[in-house]
């Protein structure tokens, strides 16, 4: 599927930057502590045919979970500055070393006037992709698919939500998720009556 | 008494007249005071005399009339001066504010003294000093001139007529010396000291300074290695003087302008600064003087020791320092951070240049 560094998706295209370099900053885990740490970077470019070109990042710490974050919106429509403002993933690392990607979307809040982040649904995913997304995503190498009790054996209050495990530093699957939950979310109106 | 001249505004023209016309009236009126003097006790070729003891001491002399006030000044703080005893005040901070007085004369004469109502302020309260008690017109003058310039700065001030407050008409100031100061200004518009406003239009090439990677992208991608050997540097000046990053406009030349606060500001340059090895003095003179003594440069008013009063570590520039110039060395340092030994002859020559990080704290730009 990846030609020359580059996925479609949709109405997106992912293109992979190449290289790795240090980022100074704070992980979402570690919000409110002082002092920052020094992650790995790599990037990648999404862009659409509505004008979107934004930057996004999978940043690995030394000390806190892996995350995919928004860098840098080059360009777009006034609605894409929500993907700049939110969106950021925070993955998980299972008991085998994976990582877990919760799968929740950027959907419009009416109350709030604005994307936030939400729980859908697997068909309201597909709905955005337009086929299907669990497909998609074992085609690209994604390990398992479903909700977090059932990929991950979680008891917890997020048990069912939807998430995937893919293998460590899997960028490919990571940014399409991200294309998927939030830059076609936002493009696609995702909530907006 | 050709002028009494009292500044309305910030008027660059109207200051360069000003400081011209109060250095052609203290001049006349020491020197006629002088000539009187000198005569009177049987000397009236003294300004042929002192010319030739200063030669014969192998001393620069310049000067071509007894009126030029940089030569009383020059001539009157020296310790085997031959005025001692003659001069019509003695007042104790005589030869201090004279000699600061002189610094600001040959600032002024190479367009180095920045047209302002700040610095006609301080020149003004060096006439007030060193005319002080003689009973000269000037005197009357420089104490207006200090008044309505702190009143300026105070903003107390209200113009109530354009019109001169003038005993006569101001001498026009010397084509020369506009010129000069013209070109000064336009280079600094054209290209300010870094961290100092922008004045030009918004350059075309947009870049994108990124705090988090330490980098510079042009679209989503690192420019960065296009900088070469020079990486390393060029970052480091920008995020000195644009710390939390953000967009940057690059001109074809490589000024960098940044946005700090809604200002435009000059943060570096993409590639070599020009000039950066040449040994020009470029921009105005910071009013603050320096000692370079003990191996430290000393403010000279607040006695402070610069390796104390930085953000950053100086030993490289105090050691530049130490194999360029002598101990009890006089320093100048402009807003370009061109630091330099004041001369009496001639321009001076650069022999340092700081930036604000290795610079006392607040003085330099940005």
């Amino acid at each position: 599927m990846a030609e020359n560094n580059v996925i479609s998706i949709s109405k997106c295209e992912i293109e992979f930057l190449e290289g790795k370099k240090p980022y100074s900053g704070k992980p979402m885990s570690d919000r409110k502590l002082p002092g920052e740490q020094t992650g790995e970077l790599q990037t990648f470019r999404v862009t659409s045919s509505d004008e979107l070109n934004l930057i996004v990042g999978l940043i690995e710490w030394p000390d806190a979970p892996p995350e995919l974050v928004p860098l840098d919106l080059l360009g777009g429509l006034d609605k894409h500055n929500e993907l700049a403002r939110r969106g950021r993933i925070s993955l998980g690392i299972t008991a085998d070393g994976n990582w877990l990607v919760p799968l929740s979307v950027l959907k419009f809040n009416p109350s709030m006037g604005k994307f936030t982040l939400q729980r859908a649904s697997e068909d309201e995913i597909d709905e955005l992709l337009g086929h299907s997304f669990r497909e998609l995503m074992i085609e690209l190498g994604a390990i398992d698919i479903g909700s977090r009790q059932k990929i991950d054996g979680e008891t917890n209050n997020r048990a069912n939500q939807f998430a995937m495990i893919v293998k460590p530093q899997d960028i490919e699957s990571l940014a399409v998720a991200y294309v998927v939950t939030r830059a076609l979310a936002v493009i696609k109106d995702f909530g907006v009556e | 008494m050709s002028a009494f001249r009292l500044p309305v505004d910030q008027s660059v023209v109207d200051i360069l007249g000003i400081i011209h016309a109060l250095e052609m009236e203290a001049g006349a009126e020491f020197s006629n005071y002088l000539d009187e003097a000198f005569t009177a006790a049987g000397n009236p070729e003294w300004f042929e005399d002192i010319r030739h003891y200063r030669k014969s001491m192998n001393e620069p002399f310049t000067y071509r009339n007894q009126s030029d006030f940089r030569f009383i000044l020059s001539e009157g703080t020296r310790d085997d001066s031959s005025f001692s005893g003659i001069m019509p005040n003695n007042i104790a901070k005589w030869v201090t504010s004279a000699k600061r007085l002189l610094d600001k004369l040959h600032h002024f004469h190479h367009s180095q003294l920045k047209p302002d109502i700040q610095n006609l302020r301080i020149v003004a309260g060096l006439y007030a000093d060193v005319t002080a008690g003689t009973g000269f017109d000037v005197t009357n003058w420089a104490n207006a001139l200090f008044s309505r310039t702190k009143a300026i700065l105070d903003g107390t001030y209200v113009s109530t007529d354009t019109a001169p407050i003038s005993i006569s008409s101001i001498p026009e100031v010397p084509v020369q010396i506009v010129e000069e100061y013209q070109e000064a200004i336009e280079e600094v518009r054209q290209r300010p000291p870094l961290g100092s406003r922008w004045e030009g239009q918004k350059p075309r090439r947009k870049l994108s300074l990124n705090r988090q990677t330490r980098d510079l992208y042009e679209d989503g991608v690192s420019v960065s290695e296009e900088l070469g050997d020079l990486r390393g540097g060029v970052l480091a000046t920008w995020f000195r003087y644009f710390p939390l990053g953000g967009e940057v406009w690059v001109d074809p030349d490589g000024a960098a302008m940044g946005y700090i606060k809604g200002d435009a500001r000059m943060i570096g340059w993409f590639g070599e600064t020009p000039e950066d090895n040449s040994d020009r003095v470029r921009g105005f003179v910071l009013p603050t003087e320096y000692n370079y003594e003990n191996g430290e440069v000393v403010d000279v008013e607040s006695g402070l020791k610069l390796s104390s009063n930085t953000t950053e570590p100086v030993k490289d520039l105090l050691k530049g320092l130490s194999t360029a110039i002598d101990e009890a060395t006089k320093l100048n340092i402009t807003d370009y951070g061109d630091i330099f030994v004041p001369v009496t002859e001639g321009k001076p020559k650069r022999i340092a240049n700081a930036h604000k990080g290795i610079w006392f704290k607040g003085q330099l730009p940005g």
